[in-house]
């Protein structure tokens, strides 16, 4: 065997990769900063596998063992403090570049065909992390994560018919309980990973087959472009670069905390909120009197947010003048409105 | 809805103002049906008692009599409650509508007891425990026998003194509550107020030979405030050291028996102490002389030989062993103490930085056991039992104190460690920022 690099070279197609990599182009206007966030959400899930690998090695999915090992972790584990504290900022960094990523393109409209594949396996990408937030929230099995999660999967029950198959199965009964924790846990560090790795694949493949979307408003100002290799590799990198030392700063400023250890026959305390992520429908489901017209209330919330996200999922199909390449600003404000309506109902949830 | 009986009475009153003769057959009615509901444990005796009892309809409708008052809280009382009526204290005839008939004493009308005879009244009953046993088998029937031994029953009986305290002076009269009631005034927590509406008022108790400012002193102790004001009902009343029926002033001897009662393990290291055979010698009571009665406070390290509170210097003089003792023991347990604080300080700087400070924090409270413990072992007197448990504190003080400096260690390389990513990161980075601009020197964008 000679060169080990062309043994693999003349078994792979590296090089038509390769070729396919060096002859892309990265357009050039003034919304180029946009194109980091695919990068950051990629790198920051890499960060996830990396230190959710590291934590396996010591955590333990069972109810009477996943808090000491959580606190094992922190407490005596070299580094494990630091491992679990970029993995709990890393978590919400990702998707915050997640809701970052998505508006962005909403609003450059860069889901036009023929991207619309590519806007939707977007979407299922953000709908499959925001499913991982929600589990790992629960595994270290605290007060906070249980109470949170007790909420979380009451939310589907107002569903008619499949409601209560809903909240059981995601349970594992009538209740949260150490069944929830390792089922939690299956869809944590197998189910959604692999199917997050297949849609990733197929994302990486679209974005690298169709290139980046120039926007209609720059379309007809400039046809600038850069190699994607090496010039906006590089420039990913030093992005990366930054996003590593400010995970670092809030993992050393403000490590993660453990709290007390769950009790299900503790009354749930006063105030519990969900995720951040998941306060904008809490705050929203919350707000809504008893009955509208007849219907329960947290029914209408939840058919409002299931079709809401239809809706965003399905954009691509609905914003015709945007697929035939002219303006189309009553997207664009239901993209602001949308972004208006996240922000304000976060900060209501999070202040009221 | 539901009405109590005094609801109910109080509309009767009004209806009887606008028609006498009405009223007292809406009286006969409403109470009748109000006792029915308010007190459905019992309503067949009430109800029955009610329907037919002219002592009740006659005294309640008199509106300018203070009977009416009085008739209504008796309907709230116990007696009532286990149906128990007028003729039956104050004999009668409760079906008589005639009121000459009524109250004759053929019929064994007694009318009001004379206050000397209100103890004995009661026990009419309540020292009868065939009697008694028909109501509740649980309530005991020899107040009256410890009653005539207490203070107030040695003057009543003695000396006729009849302002002393008899049954009614703290269980009230005609509205009595069981004890276990928050409104009965033997409460728990009422009974320092009971006895102080004599015990406090210096006009009343004159001529005695008693201060009259213990509730003050009380309600400012260390009892006083875990019952009074946290609410904790294992701290002694007045009750809980000088009895009820029985109560009566300690004798010296009988004290420390009293402390015992909460505080044996204390009073178990004092027996077994030196002190036991010269207090005894000399008719100390024990545990007052160093911690008062009435107004016992929260026992300080400052109490021990060489502080600014000591009471160990009431009786010894500083060249003396036992001083010698007591300063040694309290040398053991100020060594501890403030080893603590020091350590609870570094261990506080380590959780307060983020660190998880979970297991020093755990270690101290151990310790601080110890130091617990330590200040109980002062009452054996003996200076090696004391140092004994500080030892053992001071052990676990350290290992706190080492677990708390390896945080603020680890905390200065965590802080050092990121310093050190930040500046690789910074250099990478600079390094990446001068490539992409050397780049941009050769043409890397195309229109």
């Amino acid at each position: 065997m000679g060169n080990p690099i062309d043994f693999i070279a003349e078994r792979l197609p590296l090089d038509d990769v390769m070729d396919a990599l060096k002859h892309k182009q990265v357009p050039v206007h003034k919304r180029t900063i946009f194109y980091y966030l695919g990068g950051i959400c990629l790198y920051l899930l890499i960060v996830q596998v990396i230190t959710g690998i590291l934590l396996l090695f010591y955590y333990q999915p069972t109810e009477a063992l996943a808090y000491e090992s959580v606190k094992f972790i922190m407490t005596k584990v070299n580094f494990g403090w630091l491992v679990r504290s970029i993995h709990a900022w890393s978590a919400n960094l990702l998707i915050f570049s997640l809701f970052i990523h998505l508006f962005s393109t909403f609003l450059l409209k860069a889901y036009r065909p023929p991207r619309e594949l590519t806007w939707m396996t977007g979407m299922a990408l953000f709908g499959i992390c925001l499913g991982l937030g929600f589990t790992g929230y629960l595994l270290p099995w605290n007060e906070l994560a249980y109470f949170a999660t007790k909420i979380g999967t009451e939310m589907p029950a107002s569903i008619p018919v499949v409601g209560d198959l809903i909240k059981e199965f995601l349970r594992g009964g009538p209740s949260v309980t150490g069944v929830t924790l390792t089922r939690f846990f299956a869809f944590h560090i197998w189910i959604l990973p692999l199917a997050l790795a297949g849609v990733v694949g197929i994302h990486l493949l679209l974005v690298q087959k169709l290139g980046m979307s120039r926007p209609l408003s720059q379309e007809s100002k400039n046809n600038r472009s850069m190699p994607f290799l090496p010039h906006f590799a590089l420039r990913d990198l030093n992005v990366w670069l930054v996003v590593l030392a400010v995970l670092l700063g809030l993992s050393y400023y403000f490590p993660a905390h453990l709290g007390n250890p769950a009790d299900p026959l503790s009354p749930t305390p006063i105030g519990i909120l969900p995720e951040w992520y998941f306060l904008f429908m809490f705050q929203s489901l919350k707000l809504l009197p008893a009955h509208i017209l007849g219907i329960e209330g947290e029914l209408v919330g939840m058919m409002f947010f299931g079709l809401a996200a239809l809706f965003v999922l399905l954009v691509p199909f609905i914003d015709k003048k945007s697929a035939n390449g002219l303006k189309s600003p009553l997207f664009t404000a239901i993209g602001w409105v949308m972004i208006a309506f996240v922000i304000g109902m976060t900060i209501w949830g999070r202040l009221g | 809805m539901k009405q109590t009986i005094l609801e109910k009475t109080r509309m009767n009153k009004s209806h009887k103002v606008r028609n006498q003769s009405l009223s007292i057959v809406c009286a006969l009615v409403l109470f009748t049906t109000s006792a029915t509901l308010s007190y459905a444990e019992s309503d067949t005796e009430i109800g029955a008692h009610l329907k037919d009892n002219t002592c009740i309809s006659c005294h309640l409708n008199e509106v300018d009599d203070d009977n009416t008052e009085l008739t209504e809280h008796f309907l709230d009382g116990i007696h009532a409650r286990r149906g128990i009526f007028c003729a039956d204290c104050h004999g009668g005839d409760p079906t008589a509508e005639d009121e000459d008939d009524a109250m004759d004493e053929s019929a064994g009308f007694v009318g009001i007891p004379e206050r000397e005879d209100i103890p004995e009244f009661c026990a009419k009953c309540h020292a009868d425990p065939n009697y008694i046993r028909g109501f509740n088998p649980n309530l005991p029937t020899d107040q009256f026998a410890k009653y005539k031994i207490s203070g107030h029953g040695k003057l009543l009986f003695k000396n006729h003194d009849s302002k002393v305290a008899v049954c009614t002076s703290c269980h009230g009269v005609h509205g009595i509550l069981p004890p276990d009631d928050p409104k009965s005034p033997v409460y728990i927590s009422n009974i320092p107020e009971t006895c102080s509406n004599c015990h406090s008022d210096s006009t009343y108790m004159a001529g005695r030979d008693l201060p009259t400012d213990q509730f003050d002193k009380y309600q400012h102790s260390v009892h006083g405030i875990a019952l009074l004001e946290n609410g904790d009902r294992g701290a002694p009343a007045c009750t809980g050291c000088h009895g009820s029926h029985d109560a009566r002033r300690p004798e010296p001897s009988g004290v420390a028996n009293t402390c015992a009662q909460c505080h044996n393990f204390i009073r178990e290291m004092f027996v077994a102490s030196p002190h036991k055979a010269a207090f005894d010698d000399e008719d100390i009571s024990e545990c007052e002389v160093c911690h008062g009665n009435h107004n016992i406070q929260k026992v300080t390290d400052d109490m021990l030989a060489g502080g600014d509170e000591s009471v160990c210097a009431e009786c010894h003089d500083s060249d003396s062993k036992g001083w010698a003792v007591a300063q040694e023991m309290s040398a053991h347990i100020i060594t501890l103490r403030n080893k603590i604080d020091s350590i609870s300080h570094i261990v506080d700087s380590a959780r307060k930085i983020g660190m998880d400070a979970e297991d020093a924090i755990y270690t101290l409270k151990e310790a601080k056991n110890e130091l617990v413990k330590s200040r109980a072992l002062v009452h054996t007197f003996v200076a090696d039992d004391v140092s004994a448990v500080t030892d053992v504190g001071l052990e676990k003080v350290k290992e706190a104190g080492v677990s708390g400096q390896e945080l603020l260690e680890n905390f200065d390389f965590r802080k050092r460690g990121f310093l050190v990513s930040l500046s690789v990161i910074l250099l990478l980075s600079i390094l990446l920022t001068m490539k992409i601009r050397a780049m941009n020197g050769s043409s890397n964008v195309s229109e």
